[in-house]
């Protein structure tokens, strides 16, 4: 009998090993193969998402088949069979459920181009794939899986050899901390490692591996590392290796540099704390909730928010504050999008963001925002601080370790930038912002400590009076936040304060600042009874609705995203709604950042990365050296109004292209300053879009033209064309500049204009006047004292109130330029050229165009020059938006045409 | 005697913390599972104030890095940790 029973048991293990023998062999040729044909040359550079689905899957049966070689295989069969058996309908149907919402979301992601094409296109068609495996695989081989899959999205995203170099150096700092040595010694080498790598990342070109892996390095080990060893120092038990792989290349990481500081032991903690559908469905909500705030962003981001200088009343200023609060939806929606991504892999993690701009105090506020720095400065800052002192008495440790906290937190709010830009962002704005945050929340903590009765969350709202008092509360408290946040934004104390000098305000406006408050006040009340409703244990379960319910609603939210974004949508509400939607699927610059970056305003704002998403988008993928032409020395300092010009016989190389002047200073072939017989000579003036910022030397469009004018067949007069541009050269200096021109003799002097034109003629003046150089021509001078602008005025008011006679200054030196012209017998010819960028406004060429008639150029639009093209393609990058080498060939074209075409502009 | 001793622990906590912490609120409302500090009823000013009544309540230390969610999150968590305290003081 025990012989049988033995017989029985013995049967199954026996046919079980061969087959995980060979299901270990073919899972792990699988892998290899993927792996390998994507190293071998011919098969591409990039790891392929059909290669990486193909590598993870040979890798998960290669798991699967060494579990049951091994001798608990047969038991190891027997569990995974039970489970099987055990999937109950239900629970099938609620795994279809959640995986069906993964599909929308992926679906939303790519219609709406959430975030990086490396995200919607690469990362989250992975996380659908990953998300079924690793649900149904055996739950000890769930976390190793999770560690491939986020190797994987590594891969997938850096290639191979920048993948190799990133893992290298995370896995060679957190080894560090794993030496059998005593902790303090690990912790020294962690710091020095840290203090090399600081050092490599202020001089990248120094380090042997691609400047594309830096700000994922930085954001994997800036913050989590001081965690980790934490952690580690407090640890009571054993680490596991997965769970430290896991937390270090968690998997959205490698697209998404603005992380939250995950902490180590809630990672590990809330591992399939809860039932895992729960999990996801949480996940899922949260998904859809960042998606909402990341389209909010982009609405209030290019509908709601202005620039400083606009800034002319109260209702500007309500907007402008707003907005720029506002804007910080962008951190809160990538938050709730990466904590949610992580619940799909069972980690349970906690809100990182809960109704900030609901908070009735400023520890309330504290508390909401970006709950999970808080809780990082509580853990290794606070709380440290705080037992230390406590003994000297409450209210002191309780000062202290506040005021530490923003201290710190200001600072390595610059670490953070230097880790992900390569440059340290120190203002005084920035340092005022925490101080008088910190100043706010120690007041508030000690008068909160003096109360010793606290209340239970939502129940503030209780009673009528208690409800009057919450909305109060939220309301000042939203509103004080609100100017603190715009002085975080201001590059200077001074025009911060600039934006509150607006006039007397009218009833309507204070109506509306009244409406924005009791509203924000009504949304706190409703937002605390809500809270009540739900109870403690409803909150930490993230909401009172049960499974399907809240599947049901994610869904359908979901849904009717996808829908709304479909193009056939739109059509019945026409144009209008079709390209607001068009802006809301396909992030650009908005017209302000536009305008502004043209005029070269934000380069010295260090705002550009605190506030600004997507500007810091574009600057983050600048290289820290070599990405301005302009900055290379081959400018030369002036005292007068023209302030700069280019130096003769510059030459440089730089990113892959030369960039010469000649000995006149202009970027162009040698030229006799008085023109050879038989020539016609044309001058082109303009900035850096015509001096040919993003092509090399005889990529230009004058050059091309000029060259193919000179080999046209028959009988011609030779064709010299002058380029006198300059970068950022605003139109007053254009003026400034023609005595000098006109020592070249030209028969035509042309003018390129473009859509910054008049924001670049005004900063112009503002610079000059607050350096003393008044402009040289009386009527601009009483223009600017007409305006009240004189040169103590801060850069942003003194253009504030310049704006509104933008337009007199262009007209007014368009009428200078043609009786300049007219007076040599020059003829005068007004180019307008757009810019190679989806967001330029269509018809400001038009408008320009109509002034510049009246003074009396002939005018040449060359606004629909890139038509039929992917503007995208003719960009030199994807940070500079002036023409490459196909957009200049393109207008070259058109400027060939226009002077030869029949018309009276043809030269002869 | 040990389950008494964890009794009049839990008894003791629950009592801290319907005073300081729910006042007015029903008492069946608090569990030995309810979420603490992830359902928003402690913070670190509560945390730090919960520590200081029961350091003195039970003469007994508790250090920084165990004013966390680990050991403050439940009822439960508090208890176990004022009797591993009491233990190692013993």
């Amino acid at each position: 009998m025990s012989g049988a029973v033995e017989g029985a048991a013995a049967s199954p293990r026996r046919g079980v090993r061969p087959l995980g023998a060979a299901l270990a062999v073919a899972g792990g040729a699988a892998f290899l193969g993927s792996v390998l044909a994507d190293l071998v040359p011919g098969h591409g550079t990039g790891f392929g998402l059909a290669r990486a689905a193909a590598a993870l899957l040979g890798l998960t049966a290669g798991a699967l088949g060494v579990d049951l070689a091994s001798a608990a295989g047969a038991a190891r069969a027997r569990e995974w069979s039970e489970r099987v058996r055990g999937v109950t309908a239900a629970a099938a149907v609620r795994f279809a459920a959640v995986t069906g919402e993964l599909v929308l979301v992926a679906l939303v992601m790519r219609a709406f181009q959430i975030e990086t094409p490396a995200f919607y296109q690469l990362l989250v068609p992975l996380i659908v794939f990953g998300f079924v495996v690793h649900h149904l695989l055996p739950a000890r081989h769930r976390l190793s899986f999770f560690v491939a899959l986020s190797v994987a999205g590594v891969v997938l995203v850096l290639g191979w050899l920048n993948a190799a170099w990133l893992l290298a150096l995370v896995l060679a700092v957190v080894g560090l901390a794993h030496l059998p040595v005593r902790f303090n010694l690990r912790v020294a080498l962690v710091v020095a490692a840290a203090v090399v790598l600081a050092l490599l990342r202020a001089h990248p070109q120094r380090a042997p591996w691609s400047l594309a892996i830096w700000p994922v390095l930085g954001s994997i080990l800036m913050f989590r590392l001081i965690v980790y060893l934490y952690d580690l120092r407090h640890a009571q038990g054993p680490v596991d290796p997965r769970f430290t792989l896991a937390y270090f290349l968690m998997l959205p990481n490698v697209v998404f540099p603005l992380f939250p500081v995950v902490d180590y032991a809630t990672f590990q903690r809330t591992w399939y704390e809860r039932e895992p559908i729960a999990t996801y469905q949480r996940g899922l909500d949260w998904i859809l909730r960042g998606v909402v705030h990341l389209l909010l962003y982009r609405l209030i981001y290019q509908y709601g928010s202005i620039g400083p200088t606009e800034v002319g009343s109260l209702a500007a200023l309500l907007r402008y504050l707003l907005a720029t609060f506002g804007l910080y939806l962008r951190v809160s929606g990538d938050f709730h999008l990466i904590v949610g991504l992580l619940h799909l892999f069972g980690f349970g993690l906690p809100e990182t963001h809960h109704r900030f701009y609901l908070a009735s105090s400023f520890t309330d506020f504290w508390r909401r925002i970006n709950i999970y720095w808080k809780d990082f400065m509580m853990k290794v800052v606070f709380y440290p601080v705080y037992f230390r002192l406590r003994k000297r008495g409450d209210a002191i440790a309780l000062v202290v370790g506040t005021l530490i906290v923003f201290a710190i937190t200001w600072v390595t709010h610059s670490y953070q930038w230097f880790w992900i830009l390569g440059r340290w962002l120190l203002s005084w704005t920035d340092g005022l912002f925490w101080a008088i945050l910190a100043l706010l929340l120690v007041v508030n903590s000690l008068l909160e400590r003096r109360t010793t009765r606290r209340r239970l969350p939502g129940s503030a709202s209780a009673t009528l009076r208690g409800a009057a008092l919450l909305a109060v509360r939220t309301a000042a408290t939203f509103s004080v936040i609100c100017l603190l946040w715009s002085l975080w934004g201001s590059p200077t104390p001074g025009d911060y304060l600039d934006l509150f000098r607006v006039p007397r305000p009218r009833p309507a406006e204070i109506a509306m600042v009244l409406g924005v408050l009791v509203a924000i006040g009504a949304a706190g009340v409703i937002a605390d009874r809500r809270e009540r409703r739900l109870g403690a244990a409803g909150r930490a379960a993230g909401g009172a609705l049960g499974f399907g319910p809240r599947a049901a609603l994610t869904a359908a939210g979901f849904a009717a995203l996808w829908l709304v974004a479909a193009p056939w949508a739109l059509t019945p509400l026409g144009p209008g709604a079709q390209r607001a939607m068009r802006e809301l699927r396909f992030p650009e610059l908005s017209r302000r950042d536009l305008a502004a970056m043209q005029r070269g305003y934000y380069e010295n704002l260090v705002n550009v990365s605190i506030q600004n998403g997507e500007l810091w988008k574009l600057y983050a993928q600048r290289p820290t050296e070599g990405a301005d032409i302009w900055s290379s020395g081959v400018l030369v300092e002036r005292n007068d109004f023209l302030a700069r010009e280019m130096r003769p016989l510059f030459g440089i190389f730089q990113r892959g292209r030369s960039f010469r002047t000649n000995r006149w200073g202009m970027r162009d072939q040698d030229y006799a300053q008085l023109p050879p017989a038989d020539t016609y000579r044309i001058a082109l003036l303009g900035q850096s879009y015509v001096a040919g910022d993003g092509v090399s030397d005889g990529e230009t469009f004058e050059a091309l033209a000029e060259d193919r004018l000179n080999h046209r067949t028959g009988r011609h007069p030779h064709v010299e064309i002058l380029n006198f541009a300059v970068g950022s050269y605003s139109v007053p200096q254009q003026l400034a500049l023609l005595d000098r021109v006109f020592t070249f003799r030209p028969s035509a002097v042309y003018l390129v204009g473009g859509p910054g034109d008049p924001g670049r003629a005004i900063l112009h003046l503002v610079q000059q006047l607050r350096r003393g150089v008044d402009p040289p021509w009386p009527a601009l001078k009483a223009l600017l004292d007409r305006a009240g602008v004189d040169r103590t005025m801060r850069e942003n008011a003194a253009i504030a109130r310049l704006r509104p006679y933008a337009d007199s200054v262009l007209s007014w030196v368009y009428d200078q330029i043609v009786a300049e012209c007219r007076l040599r017998g020059v003829r005068p010819v007004w180019i307008y050229l757009a810019i190679p960028e989806p967001q330029q406004d269509t018809g400001v060429g038009a408008a320009m165009a109509a002034q510049a008639r009246a003074a009396g150029f002939a005018t040449l639009d060359w606004e629909d020059v890139y038509a039929g093209h992917d503007l995208k393609t003719l960009q030199a990058s994807a940070w500079d938006f002036h023409p490459n080498a196909e957009g200049h060939r393109l207008i070259a074209d058109r400027f060939y045409r226009d002077l030869t075409g029949d018309q009276e502009l043809a030269v002869p | 005697m040990a389950d008494a001793k964890a009794e009049a622990i839990r008894g003791e906590v629950r009592r801290i913390i319907l005073e300081e912490f729910l006042p007015g609120a029903d008492a069946g409302e608090l569990t030995d599972a309810t979420p603490l500090i992830t359902g928003g009823i402690l913070d670190s000013l509560g945390t730090v104030r919960l520590v200081a009544a029961l350091e003195e309540q039970y003469g007994i230390e508790i250090e920084a890095h165990e004013a966390s969610v680990t050991h403050f999150n439940s009822v439960a968590d508090i208890v176990k940790l004022v009797q591993a305290k009491l233990a190692s003081k013993a």
